[in-house]
Formats: C-alpha cells, sequence, structure tokens
C-alpha cells in the first residue's frame, strides 16, 4: 500500500468517523465553574438586536459569573427549533416568544413558573393597565404565571385623512359607517378599502379583528375546547368582510403583507383593518407617506377589540440553571433597558411595563410624539385586544393554517356560503383539538 | 529454524507475476487486503450519502406511520392511519392531480420553447453570443427574485404590465393574474417556463450542434423542406437529449417547491396547491410531521413510478436499437 494511499485512508477513516460523531452526538458546553444562560430571539429588527446586545453586556458586567449567549432565530422558524430542542433535551434556558406558543408549551408542561420573577420586579402593579389582558393571558387558571407579557400591540383601522375628508366623512366607528365610507371612497382607479383573501396571516389579523369587533371569537374563552367559528357572531363576521372586498383591489386574493403594504402606499386605497406595526413599511416608503394616514380602534357592531400581537418571555423547565435565567428575565424587563427596547421600533412595541408606559422620556421621545393617534388607537383597543385563539393550546396551529383565512379565500374567491364556509373550518379546528 | 528455510525456499512475491502464480493463502489475503482498501476509501462518500440522503428519507418514511407532531414532544405508532387519512382526505387527489398537470404543462412549453429559440440561435446571425447570454438570465436570476419580479409587475395596482394592458383596455389593467381563481394556475406555470426555458435552450443548442451538417445538406439537396429536415433529420438526432431534458425536468417541476410558494403560497384557496408546498404546509404551518411524512412519501412514490416508466421505455429503446 502506497504512502499516499495510506494517508488518504487515514484521512477518510477520520472524516468518516467525525461525520459519525457529529451526527450521533451534540455537545455540552464546557462550563467551567460559571453558568451559562442560552437567550433564543425571534425578533430580526436589527435596531431590537443592538438593544438586546447592549442590555446582555449590562448584564454580563453586573454578573461576572453569568455567560448569556444571545441566538437569533427569526420567528418563521422558532417554534420548529423549540420543539426539536426540547425533544433533543436542550432548549434553550430562557427565550422570547409569544402567549399563543407560551400556552402550546403549558400544555406540554415544559415551562419554568415565573411568578418569582413578577414578584423582583415589583409584583402585579409593575403592568401597565393597557397590558391586562396579556397579563391575563400569561398566568394560568390559578393565577400562576407561566410566561411574562413583553411587549404587545394591536390592529387598527387606517384610513387615507386625504380620501376621508374628500368624501366629506369622519373616521368610521361602526360597521354601517365602514361600509359607507368604503363605497364613497370608491371610485375610479381608487378602492375604498383593502380586503385581503389570501390563505395568509394578513387575511387572519384582519378578519380576525373583524370577528372580535362582532363579539364572537374561535372558542369559548370559558371553556376553551368549545369551538364557536361557526357561530352566527363570527359568521356574521366573515359575511361582512366578504361583503367589502367588493370595495377592494380584484388582486386582493393574491395580497400577502409585502403586497398589502405596498398597496397602502400607492395612494389609491381608502382604509385597511390592519396592524400598528404597518406605521414601520409607511415611514419607510417616505415620511409624507407616513403623514397620509390616521388610526383609530376597528369599527364595532355589538363586540370590541381587534387582533393583538405580542411578545412574551419564557423559560423552559429543562434548564440547568433556573434561578439566574429567571434574574436574567428580570432583568429584560428592568425599565431603563426596557425603555430602549421599546424606543427601538414604538409602533410595535407598546410597553407592558406601567413605569415606562408613563415614563416623560419614553412619550416625549420623538417618534413615539410623532405617532401619537396611531398609539393613541392602540391603547384604546388594547384592553379588549385578544390573542389569536387563546386560551386553546391549538390556536398556534390554527394560525400557522390560517385557518380562519381559508375561510375568507373560500367565501370571497370561491362563493362559498359563509355559514358553511365556517362550519368547515370550525370543524378542522374540532378535530385538532380531539385528536 | 524452520522459519528461515521456509522464506528462503518460497520468497514472497511482490506484485503479480504471471510466471509465478502465488500461492492461494497470500492471495485471499491480499483480496481481503484490497477489499479493505476499497471499503476504506469509499466509506467517506458512502457516509455522506448515508448521513444526507438516507438518514433523512429514512426518518420522513418512518415518521409517517407515527403522529408526531411539533406541538407534542412525544409520539406513537399509528400504523398506517396518516395514508388512510391523507388519501380519503378532500386535498390528496386534486392536489396530486394539479402536479401532474403543473408537470406535465411546463415540461411540454418548456421543451418546445427552449427548442425553438434553439433553433434559432443555431443560425449564424450577428448579435447570435449577446442573445444567448441574454437568453440565461431568467435560468440565472434567483428563484426568489423571479417571484417578485413577476407579483411586482402583475400587481393589479402598481404593475407595470397591468398598467400597459390597462390602456389598451381598461379592464385588463383591473386582472389578477396570482389571485384569479381562473388565471392563478396559468400564471405560476407561465412563469415557471419563464424560467426553465433557457436551461432547455442550452441543451438543446448543444444538441443541434451535434446534428451533422451533411445529412440536413443532403435532406436539403434531396428536395426536402425545412419541416421534413426537422422531422426526419434533425428530431431523431435530438431524441435521446429531448428524452433526457424531459426526465430531468420532470423531476425539477413535478418537486418545485419555491416558485409556487413565494409566488401563491397555493393559492387562491388551493388553485395552485403542489405536492411538495402541501407537504411543507403540513409540517411546517399545520405543525403535523407524522402526516406530512405521509404527504412527501406518497409524492416520492409518485415520482418514482413516473422515473421507473421513463427508465423502462428507455431500455425498450435501447434493446430495440
Amino acid at each position: 500500500m502506497s504512502r499516499n494511499v495510506r494517508k488518504y485512508l487515514v484521512s477518510s477513516m477520520a472524516l468518516s468517523m467525525a461525520l459519525g460523531l457529529t451526527a450521533c452526538g451534540g455537545s455540552d458546553a464546557a462550563e467551567g465553574g460559571s453558568v451559562e444562560l442560552e437567550f433564543w430571539n425571534p425578533e430580526t429588527d436589527p435596531a431590537v438586536v443592538s438593544v438586546l446586545e447592549d442590555t446582555i453586556a449590562d448584564y454580563e458586567a453586573e454578573n461576572p459569573g453569568v455567560t448569556v449567549n444571545l441566538v437569533n432565530v427569526p420567528w418563521a422558524d422558532i417554534y420548529t427549533k423549540w420543539q426539536t430542542a426540547l425533544s433533543a433535551g436542550n432548549a434553550p434556558d430562557v427565550t422570547i416568544g409569544s402567549a399563543g406558543f407560551a400556552t402550546s408549551f403549558q400544555a406540554q408542561g415544559v415551562l419554568e413558573p415565573l411568578d418569582d420573577v413578577v414578584a423582583d420586579i415589583g409584583g402585579e402593579s409593575a403592568w401597565a393597565d393597557t397590558a391586562s389582558t396579556l397579563v391575563e393571558m400569561s398566568k394560568t387558571s390559578d393565577g400562576d404565571y407561566f410566561t411574562l407579557p413583553f411587549v404587545n400591540n394591536s390592529v387598527v383601522l387606517w384610513y387615507s385623512k386625504e380620501m376621508l375628508a374628500d368624501a366629506g366623512l369622519q373616521p368610521p366607528t361602526t360597521w354601517d359607517e365602514l361600509e359607507a365610507a368604503a363605497a364613497a371612497m370608491t371610485h375610479g382607479d381608487q378602492y375604498g378599502i383593502l380586503v385581503p383573501s389570501s390563505t395568509s396571516m394578513v387575511t387572519t389579523q384582519s378578519l380576525y379583528s373583524m370577528i372580535l369587533s362582532a363579539g364572537g371569537d374561535l372558542v369559548d374563552r370559558d371553556d376553551p375546547t368549545t369551538v364557536t367559528f361557526d357561530s352566527p357572531e363570527a359568521v356574521e363576521a366573515l359575511d361582512f368582510y366578504s361583503s367589502l372586498a367588493r370595495y377592494s383591489p380584484p388582486g386582493s386574493g393574491g395580497y400577502d403583507r409585502p403586497e398589502a403594504q405596498a398597496a397602502m402606499t400607492t395612494g389609491k386605497l381608502g382604509m385597511f383593518v390592519y396592524g400598528s406595526w404597518m406605521q414601520g413599511a409607511l415611514e419607510a416608503a417616505g415620511p409624507d407617506v407616513a403623514a397620509q394616514f390616521g388610526a383609530v380602534p376597528v369599527p364595532t357592531n355589538g363586540g370590541a377589540g381587534a387582533f393583538m400581537g405580542n411578545s412574551t418571555l419564557m423559560a423552559f423547565n429543562q434548564s440547568e440553571h433556573p434561578d439566574e435565567a429567571k434574574d436574567f428575565l428580570a432583568y429584560l424587563l428592568d425599565p431603563a433597558h426596557y425603555e430602549e427596547l421599546v424606543l427601538a421600533n414604538p409602533s410595535s412595541y407598546l410597553p407592558v411595563l406601567a413605569e415606562v408606559k408613563t415614563s416623560e422620556t419614553y412619550l416625549n421621545d420623538e417618534h413615539v410624539a410623532g405617532m401619537e393617534e396611531l398609539l393613541d388607537a392602540v391603547r384604546q383597543t388594547l384592553p379588549n385586544a385578544w390573542v389569536f385563539g387563546l386560551p386553546n393550546p391549538h390556536a398556534g396551529e390554527w394560525e400557522g393554517l390560517n385557518l380562519v383565512a381559508q375561510a375568507a379565500t373560500a367565501v370571497i374567491e370561491g362563493g362559498e356560503d359563509p355559514q358553511a364556509a365556517a362550519t368547515k373550518v370550525a370543524d378542522q379546528m374540532r378535530d385538532s383539538i380531539d385528536e | 529454524m524452520s522459519g528461515s528455510s521456509i522464506v528462503q525456499s518460497s520468497p514472497p512475491t511482490r506484485g503479480l507475476t504471471p510466471s509465478r502464480p502465488s500461492s492461494p493463502a497470500p492471495r485471499r489475503s491480499r483480496q481481503r487486503r484490497e477489499l479493505l482498501v476499497s471499503l476504506a476509501l469509499l466509506a467517506p462518500a458512502a457516509a455522506v450519502i448515508v448521513l444526507l440522503m438516507a438518514v433523512p428519507l429514512v426518518t420522513v418514511v418512518a415518521d409517517s406511520f407515527t403522529d408526531r407532531s411539533f406541538i407534542s414532544p412525544t409520539s406513537s405508532f399509528v400504523g398506517f392511519e396518516n395514508y388512510s387519512d391523507v388519501l380519503t382526505g378532500d386535498a390528496f387527489w386534486p392536489t396530486w392531480s394539479r402536479t401532474l398537470l403543473w408537470t406535465g404543462v411546463s415540461v411540454f412549453f418548456q421543451i418546445a420553447i427552449g427548442l425553438a429559440f434553439a433553433m434559432l440561435l443555431n443560425q449564424r446571425f450577428r448579435g447570435r453570443g449577446g442573445l444567448r447570454a441574454i437568453f440565461l438570465l431568467p435560468w440565472i436570476t434567483p428563484v426568489v427574485v423571479v417571484a417578485l419580479i413577476w407579483k411586482w409587475m402583475l400587481n393589479d395596482l402598481y404593475g407595470i404590465i397591468n398598467n400597459l394592458l390597462g390602456a389598451v383596455r381598461p379592464e385588463w389593467g383591473d386582472l389578477a393574474w396570482f389571485s384569479d381563481q381562473s388565471l392563478a394556475l396559468a400564471t405560476v406555470i407561465g412563469v415557471n417556463v419563464w424560467r426553465g426555458v433557457p436551461f432547455t435552450m442550452i441543451i438543446l443548442l448543444a444538441g443541434l450542434q451535434s446534428v451533422p451538417g451533411e445529412l440536413v445538406e443532403a435532406a436539403s439537396v434531396d428536395g426536402a423542406g425545412r419541416l421534413r429536415t426537422f422531422a426526419t433529420v434533425t428530431l431523431p438526432h435530438l431524441r435521446g437529449i429531448l428524452l433526457t431534458v424531459a426526465l430531468i425536468f420532470t423531476m425539477f417541476n413535478f418537486n418545485n417547491f419555491d416558485l409556487i410558494y413565494l409566488g401563491t403560497r397555493g393559492g387562491p384557496g388551493d388553485q395552485t396547491m403542489i405536492l411538495p408546498v402541501k407537504t411543507y404546509d403540513v409540517a411546517f404551518n399545520g405543525l403535523q410531521v407524522g402526516e406530512s411524512g405521509a404527504w412527501a412519501t406518497l409524492t416520492l412514490i409518485t415520482i418514482a413510478v413516473i422515473a421507473g416508466i421513463y427508465f423502462a421505455y428507455m431500455r425498450r429503446r435501447e434493446a430495440k436499437h
């Protein structure tokens, strides 16, 4: 056997063994007496990541024995990565998530109770009044925290100030006024309202807000295994939402978030029931574009509220350092660092801490002051806003499959009867609960 | 020492010497050594294949017999339940037949238009090289860019194509290419054909250049028109390449995920939903790993049957010739 062949053999064996080892095993971080915490973050906004990095640096400086490893995992991937990590026994110590995901994990029994953290940050009085609903969703029926509110926002009714003024109308507060405004603003190449009918999140969030405004919901909140998506209120909302499609651009059935936000910047759309987070896209299109729009709470028809967007904090009970993990979570909710975080993206991150919500530096921030009308609409909405499908632990699954949006697509694009479309989707929800 | 006398009486052989055949025992040992060396040389490639292909494939098939989901960390064996649910549900057969339609129509037009362009670019004219490079652009453009370009150009509010169409007839400007029930599938097939044609064109152009010029000239001298020359001389020469391209593009289109996912996500409704997108949807939006494994396995079986038919046809054809 020549020397070259022998060398090759040795290298190839080494490579094979390395591949085998890589496939077969994980790795344990060397600790060397210090504590390492893994912290997963799904927020990809560079400004937010930068604030989190600064917060971690300060925390490590104040706690010399602790190292926090920030791992950025986008929202689109994080749920499957959590589950994979949980199955492998190497879930992160702490993570940013959401009330919906947390409810699902709580049902699986993999979360660390977090009452100590709430006590550390000052108890129940630490929370802002606008976080009251999210606070309730973060607790078990016994009042124990399994997740901690971090930030929230809501869907509102966006309207073009100029188009509404041209129609001689005030921002609508009821469904009747909403339809009248949509009809008045639809002429020529102009459309009164954007009603997405694609099977996507944008449709889900818009339609779910209309369901809440009609007094309906996906499940009975007192008995979350009872699906109510085919109840009269929800069907009425689906029917009304679908009827508004006649005032919407013909391509609305293909609009997901980017197309919908881009459509709003064309100056051809009068209204849109959508999240406060759209402000960022409008500002990116130009300050004059953002200035064209006003915002009010979603018009009501007997109900109240709208889709609530949120982030919450969680600690997995697989952590070997639960005390340090909870200490770090309390630090994330330290008002000084927390205020920096919410100021990184004020239209998406409304503060859940009372101290920050009323702080002068927050309220007088140029960016916050510049979107006062929008933030006011969100603040009015939040006490009645609701996280999609909670408290049913399958809500995340339904949201991912865009089941609610499927009903809108079936009615608007497929011409199905609203009651039949709602019943079909409600049955899918029931099946998933039964499974 | 008896040992030394043995060494002296039968010196070790180096290499194969026909005049002095080695005894059976050393030959067996050499064969064993060569076998071990061969296995060791194959090991890295085998490890890569096993880890990157066999393990995921076996895992997916194994998962399809469980109720594994991303919602629960535990799972149990459910036999063929996922398969019976998928096969008896409303979604499978329409999705399956739509995938065949998407694949068949795409392959047909990708090859037909690719062949037409290849014949055009096989002519001698000024600027031919530049034109070949330009024609390749759709293929080298990333799919995400292709999907976004077309979605923006065909948008009903701000799309340039819709604006131009609207100037001709106002109602054409309102056409919702990606979301109209009757247009969506044709639109994504059109974009797919646009993207695939350059690749078929380049391969078929290479094939055309291998057609002997003297045969074409001879056909021409014998009075054959262009169409007849194409049918009797060019096409028979291209048959092997055409079949190969057809197989590659059948696989490519059948397994296509990105263009439809980025363009329509299977919508409106399920009008453009094909098997790979549905499999992804069930796994990563519905979080049902076991059920998506059944979708993936049924997709694999379908494509394996298509490939099997192709190879059987090729073998018969080769045997005939």
